[in-house]
């Protein structure tokens, strides 16, 4: 091994210390450990130095660490780091290699089982053109991605949760180890035909572990064979009582000569919007007296940890971590303090040690420590100007939810959607294109309320996911009208059949649909067949009801009482009453948020036969929640290739193929 | 401070690097807070790829953890608050990497009591990378 301190250009401790990483233009010397930068740093897998700015480099671990893995990366040597949970272990080799432009190719070997996925397999030829051109090629895992040599690039390997791999994974990586050490190739037995020279000056392995131990999932020491390979490196996970308490001061901004603290970390607070400055919160009332009590619930929640008094059924040992726990809270504090020191203090040990027990009991003992973190509040003299910052943070939290707009986030989203409710229910931006001729803008197409789960429901319901627009791409209403326009010469044949009779009616010239998302049974509901209209409004209310879709409120409006009252009116005096009952059924809300408008019939019709060649409606009636001029509801169907029907009828009507689609 | 609606807040200020966790009572429950993450603007995520493209393109996402919690999931779950992200597609033997706009981007799994308790062992131990946790 080189002596790594000696092409240092820090001439001097005192300097050494001022500066523990100090970088050229083609090297970066970590604590007098000097790597030279990749000459090509193009590529995705190098991380981006920006997102490191935040970094702490602190003389306990995070230097220390740099140190030894540069001193790893110069001689080539496979590097083992093993520490507690928290203590940024990846964060640390990603920032290293964002600084040199190394490549790093990263595996977490927890839960893997498959070495053809590290070492790479054969797979369906993605660039088949010709029968000649073989059936199956051999594609590299994510391991032989990292070997594979590349003009003036570094790539590092990182293997994380090492010593939760599988035996098998292991044995295959020390032969990689192995041939790496003798400079030698690697064969692929996965590819017999090949084998793979590599070169631990282009290549560089880093294992990360957290440490073994009572109470780990899969996790076993490594054997001393194995260990061999590699250069064993164990951090610390608990500091020192007295380095402990000066570093979480330190954090909060208290303490003395924090200069030599090596917290470089003021970079954070520039980087987080509306947090208190340290300066703000070392003025934080109570602030000292609370952070005493929290060392000492730290402490306690360890000792117990330790003990096994809690946690001891978690498959995971759990640390609450020296360094990086107190960093969250602080993180806590310094964006959520409004005032009350001592709730935002119990709300944030809440979030970061109670909350991920996994015992309820367990939960309880930490609780009972939490409550004595408190400070008697005598001054109020802070909150207002800090009660004006968290009404500013709110705002930005409301900016934030505007942007949820933000035009590219529904391509995600639709993806997901589509892949949920099936792509034969899903009728969006696409077919809506397909069936009008006109495409939405990003910012046209609204966030789809539904959950998966619900969709998913919404799949065995055989329901269809719809949206709605209002208006072409002209800005023009989408009336029954305009959409029979829009029909010509995209749907074979009529759209509609005869419109004569309607053709100066409100619903047919001006309604437009409901804009947005909308589950759309495909049929009309079977029990609603051969019923009159209140009866079908009792039978949608009954299927809607069973899945919960229905408010109290249009609950209520349409129970069995108020519905036997409109009917004990309407068959009265026929006659004179059915247009008044049409009226009131109209106007319930199950009716008004659950049934269709005839438009809106039309529009679904067209946007699944556009794009499935499928009929709704073929040979049925969907009765929508619109009055004709007359007074009598609308219905449509009979959708056939002459075209779709529409009349309209009194409440009392009934047919065997007269029913009603449900929406939500 | 109590409520999920705080701790979304507190998920959704910018620049927080952790991926937040929201243990629900039961199914009810979930789909309650799934709906009030809806209204602040999440949008879920079902699968890991899903969620790789959320953070590429940045926004607020949630993903409900079902029965099981997917290894490329956790496999970014791990990786979230490390700066870069990288996922590999086992079907066609790809890997890619992004860079998560932390001021951009807000992440949360959610899951039921049950389903949490009745994950394997080494699935459980997401609560290593999970940053907040939120139970009701």
């Amino acid at each position: 091994m080189k002596n790594t301190f000696e092409n240092t250009p820090v001439t001097n401790e005192s300097e050494k210390e001022r500066l523990p990483i100090q970088e050229t233009e083609t090297s970066i010397s970590y604590l007098g450990v000097k790597l030279e930068k990749a000459k090509n740093r193009e590529s995705q897998f190098v991380p981006d130095p920006e997102q490191y700015k935040d970094f702490i480099n602190d003389k306990e671990i995070a230097l220390p660490l740099q140190r030894d893995i540069a001193v790893s990366f110069l001689s080539g040597d496979p590097l083992l780091i093993e520490g507690g949970t928290s203590l940024g272990k990846t964060t640390t080799v990603r920032k290293m290699c964002a600084e040199l432009g190394y490549e790093i190719h990263y595996a977490n070997l927890n839960g893997a089982s498959d070495v053809e996925d590290l070492m790479g397999r054969y797979i369906p030829n993605p660039n088949k053109r010709n029968p000649e051109d073989p059936e199956y090629v051999f594609a590299d895992g994510k391991v032989t991605m990292g070997l594979r040599q590349e003009e003036g690039k570094k790539k590092v390997i990182i293997l994380d949760e090492f010593n939760s791999a599988a035996p098998n994974i292991l044995i295959r990586l020390h032969e990689v180890l192995d041939a790496l050490e003798r400079g030698e190739s690697v064969t692929l037995s996965e590819d017999a035909s090949e084998s793979i020279k590599v070169n631990k000056e282009m290549t560089k392995i880093v294992a990360l572990m957290n440490p073994p131990g009572k109470g780990y999932f899969g996790r076993e020491p490594i054997d001393p064979a194995q260990l061999r390979r590699w250069v064993y490196n164990k951090l610390p996970s608990k500091l020192p009582k007295s380095t402990f308490s000066f570093s979480t001061d330190a954090l909060f901004g208290l303490g003395k000569n924090l200069e030599n603290a090596n917290i470089v970390d003021k970079d954070y607070f520039k980087n987080i919007e509306n947090a208190l400055t340290l300066d703000q919160m070392k003025e934080i009332p109570g602030i000292e007296q609370i952070l005493e009590k929290y060392k000492e619930f730290h402490s306690s929640a360890n000792e117990l940890l330790v003990n096994r008094k809690i946690a001891a059924d978690q498959p995971q040992p759990f640390t609450f971590d020296d360094r990086m726990e107190v960093s969250r809270v602080r993180n806590f504090v310094s964006r959520f303090y409004t005032g009350d020191i001592s709730g935002t203090f119990q709300q944030a040990l809440r979030y970061y040690y109670v909350n991920k027990l996994e015992n309820a009991t367990d939960r309880k003992k930490l609780e009972e420590i939490i409550r004595t973190i408190e400070w008697k509040d005598e001054s109020t003299s802070k909150r207002k100007a800090f009660e004006e910052e968290e009404e500013e943070k709110t705002n930005v939290g409301k900016k934030n939810a505007k942007n949820s707009t933000n035009p590219e986030v529904h391509d995600v989203e639709l993806d997901s959607v589509r892949e949920k409710i099936g792509k034969e229910n899903f009728f969006g931006p696409e077919e809506i294109e397909a069936a009008f001729g006109f495409s939405l803008s990003k910012s046209e197409i609204p966030l789809c309320p539904y959950t998966f789960i619900e969709l998913q429901e919404a799949k065995e319901r055989n329901e269809m996911l719809i949206l709605r627009v209002e208006t072409d791409d002209d800005g023009k209403d989408l009336s029954m009208e305009h959409i029979n326009e829009l029909a010509k010469g995209r749907v074979s044949g009529k759209l509609l059949y005869d419109i004569d009779w309607y053709k100066d009616e409100s619903f047919f010239k001006k309604e437009k649909p409901r804009v947005g998302w909308a589950l759309v049974s495909k049929e009309c509901i079977d029990s609603s067949l051969d019923k009159d209209y209140i009866e079908q409004t009792r039978a949608l209310r009954d299927s809607l009801e069973k899945i919960g879709a229905l408010s109290d409120e249009e609950l209520e409006e349409c129970s069995d009482e108020k519905l036997d009252e409109i009917k004990k009116f309407m068959n009265k005096d026929y006659d004179k009453n059915w247009k008044k009952a049409a009226e009131q059924l109209a106007e319930l809300a199950i009716n008004k948020n659950h049934r269709r408008t005839p438009v809106e019939a039309l529009y679904d019709f067209i946007l699944r036969f556009k794009s499935t060649e499928e009929r709704s409606l073929e040979n049925t009636y969907d009765w929508t929640n619109t009055r004709t001029s007359d007074g009598s509801l609308v219905f449509v169907g009979n959708a056939d290739s002459k075209g779709a029907y529409v009349y309209g009828g009194g409440p009392r009507s009934s047919n065997d193929n007269l029913g009603v689609v449900s929406v939500r | 401070m109590e409520s999920v609606k705080t701790f979304i807040k507190f998920i959704a200020v910018p620049n927080t690097k952790e991926i937040g966790l929201v243990i629900a009572e039961d199914a009810a429950e979930l789909g309650d807070f799934e709906k009030t993450l809806k209204k602040n603007g999440f949008s879920e995520v079902g699968n890991a790829k899903a969620l790789f493209a959320g953070i590429a393109q940045g926004g607020k996402f949630y993903s409900v953890i079902g029965g099981d919690l997917p290894k490329d999931l956790y496999d970014m779950l791990a990786q979230y608050e490390t700066g870069q992200v990288e996922l590999f597609n086992q079907s066609d033997m790809t890997s890619d990497a992004i860079t998560p706009d932390y001021k951009n981007l807000s992440v949360m799994f959610l899951v039921a009591e049950k389903t949490f308790k009745g994950l394997p062992g080494a699935q459980r131990e997401m609560l290593l990378s999970i940053g907040p946790v939120y139970r009701s």
